[in-house]
């Protein structure tokens, strides 16, 4: 216990400190770190990285990204759009924070996701209840490269330095390899045949039940980091990083034609395969329209800005995402605009900066089934 | 004289709570990168346990400031001399740090 004159003191010098600490609070942030203040704690939106339609146009699979702090890092937040209501609103899945996401959604509206850490999580066709995603397994070296899954959403194959292969619903292992570094991947439309692209150049089919080579279709110089297969599964359109895009008969790995763009992102084929869409970059920023039977331009897609992501929609609508994030979408018929979204006006879209960090916080249990079932 | 001294040790005694301050809001104007770059192991703990954010951090810091200029306050009325030294030592370790943040 404190003598009385020392209780008084200790009292009186915690008053002062209180006062003193106080008045360097104010003055500080009031002259010091104003400006500071004002932008590290104003919400700054995060952008859309990616955007994902289900097949009926109402609600869509979302990736935000944070801008990539002095360190290149970044945080990720998936969640689903729902375009029904005005303006259209964001849920995020309550999942804990990951610096880099992947995420896929098939046809069937099974939507897939790859958190940071290589947990892999499951959607169960893209609903606007359906907001709870279930774990299903985690990919062995961690943060996966990307993920692709056939039409009925059926299984998903997460490529990395290793590539694996689960079925979501029975959260089972089918296969894994260390064998394929692949660059791109892609299921063949209403189909299970994979083709992948790898780091070599080649251009293979793999078999999805085992993730055997099973042939060679195209051997190009460089990597194809960027491919697309037509609906019918009878042409594939790759593009190099040098913009070279070609086509290449998927049976008979012949090439039909070849084109030069200025840096391009991923093709896309039309809902019909007639033509084939190419994001094009820098000053002529644009979607070039070109036929698949010729490669002869037939159309240009404009006032999508600089498109970083291009997909096709059944209704034969095509939309694609900016390196702003505003989200275009286009009637392919007529090459007019149809729908623009720019998530940074829509309240629900700007979430508050997060914390740029690894993840390394352990998964909510109700979020996951037993990992002993899906141990590798 | 004794004035003198008072003032000068005040204004030593406010140098040790400014730095600290200042110290503070560069964890906050920096809080979306700090888990990078905070090397002080108690910080980066506190950090964890905040998943990754900067509240726990600063309250502790805040709490341990004010306890700090309290007990230096306490030493100076019962023992100057000893408070004149800890101060000093704690001031020139404080500013070493608001050098070491500002030219960062």
């Amino acid at each position: 216990m404190l003598a009385p004159g020392m209780r008084r003191s200790v009292s009186a010098a915690l008053c002062i400190s209180v006062v003193a600490l106080g008045g360097c609070v104010f003055v500080q942030g009031r002259f010091v770190f104003h400006q500071e203040l004002t932008r590290a704690l104003a919400p700054a939106p995060l952008f859309v990285s990616r955007f994902l339609f289900d097949d009926d146009g109402q609600r869509a699979l979302v990736l935000l990204r944070s801008h990539s702090n002095s360190d290149g890092r970044f945080t990720q937040v998936a969640g689903l759009c729902d375009l029904r209501s005005q303006p259209p609103t964001f849920q995020p899945f309550p999942l804990p924070l990951s610096g880099r996401i992947s995420i896929a959604l098939a046809k069937s509206g099974d939507g897939f996701l790859s958190m940071e850490n290589g947990d892999l999580y499951w959607l169960a066709r893209v609903a606007p209840g359906a907001v709870q995603p279930i774990y299903f397994g985690s990919h062995p070296e961690g943060r996966a490269g990307f993920l692709v899954c056939p039409d009925d959403g059926s299984m998903v194959v997460v490529a990395g330095v290793q590539m694996t292969a689960w079925d979501p619903r029975a959260a089972a292992l089918l296969w894994r390899r260390s064998d394929h570094l692949a660059a791109s991947c892609a299921f063949v439309p209403r189909s299970r045949r994979l083709i992948g692209s790898l780091e070599t150049g080649e251009i293979v089919e793999l078999d999805p039940r085992t993730g055997d080579r099973l042939r060679l279709i195209a051997r190009h110089p460089t990597p194809i980091h960027w491919f697309a297969i037509s609906p019918d599964g009878s042409r594939l359109a790759a593009v190099n990083d040098g913009g070279n895009c070609f086509l290449t008969d998927l049976e008979s790995g012949e090439t039909i034609w070849t084109r030069r763009f200025k840096h391009t992102t991923g093709p896309q084929f039309s809902s019909d395969g007639q033509s084939l869409l190419v994001p094009t970059l820098g000053a002529d920023a644009g979607i070039a329209v070109v036929a698949t039977a010729s490669g002869e331009p037939v159309g240009k897609l404009e006032g999508g800005g600089c498109v970083v992501g291009l997909r096709v929609r059944t209704d034969g609508s095509a939309y694609a995402w900016n390196s702003e994030g505003t989200i275009t979408a286009w009637n392919l018929a007529t090459g007019k605009v149809v729908f623009r979204l720019d998530p940074s006006a829509s309240p629900s879209f700007n979430l508050p900066v997060l914390p740029v960090r690894l993840l390394d916080t352990p998964l909510p249990e109700s979020h996951a089934l037993p990992r002993a079932a899906v141990a590798l | 004289m004794n004035l003198a001294k008072n003032l000068a040790f005040a204004v030593l005694w406010l140098l040790v709570i400014g730095i600290s301050v200042y110290d503070g809001y560069w964890v906050l104007a920096n809080r979306a990168t700090i888990n990078g770059f905070e090397r002080n192991p108690v910080g980066r703990q506190l950090l964890d346990w905040d998943g990754g954010d900067v509240r726990l951090l600063l309250a502790v810091k805040s709490l341990g400031t004010l306890l700090a200029a309290a007990v230096l306050l306490v030493l100076y009325w019962t023992w100057p001399r000893v408070a004149w030294l800890v101060c000093s030592t704690v001031a020139s370790l404080q500013f070493g740090l608001f050098l070491s943040l500002y030219l960062s």
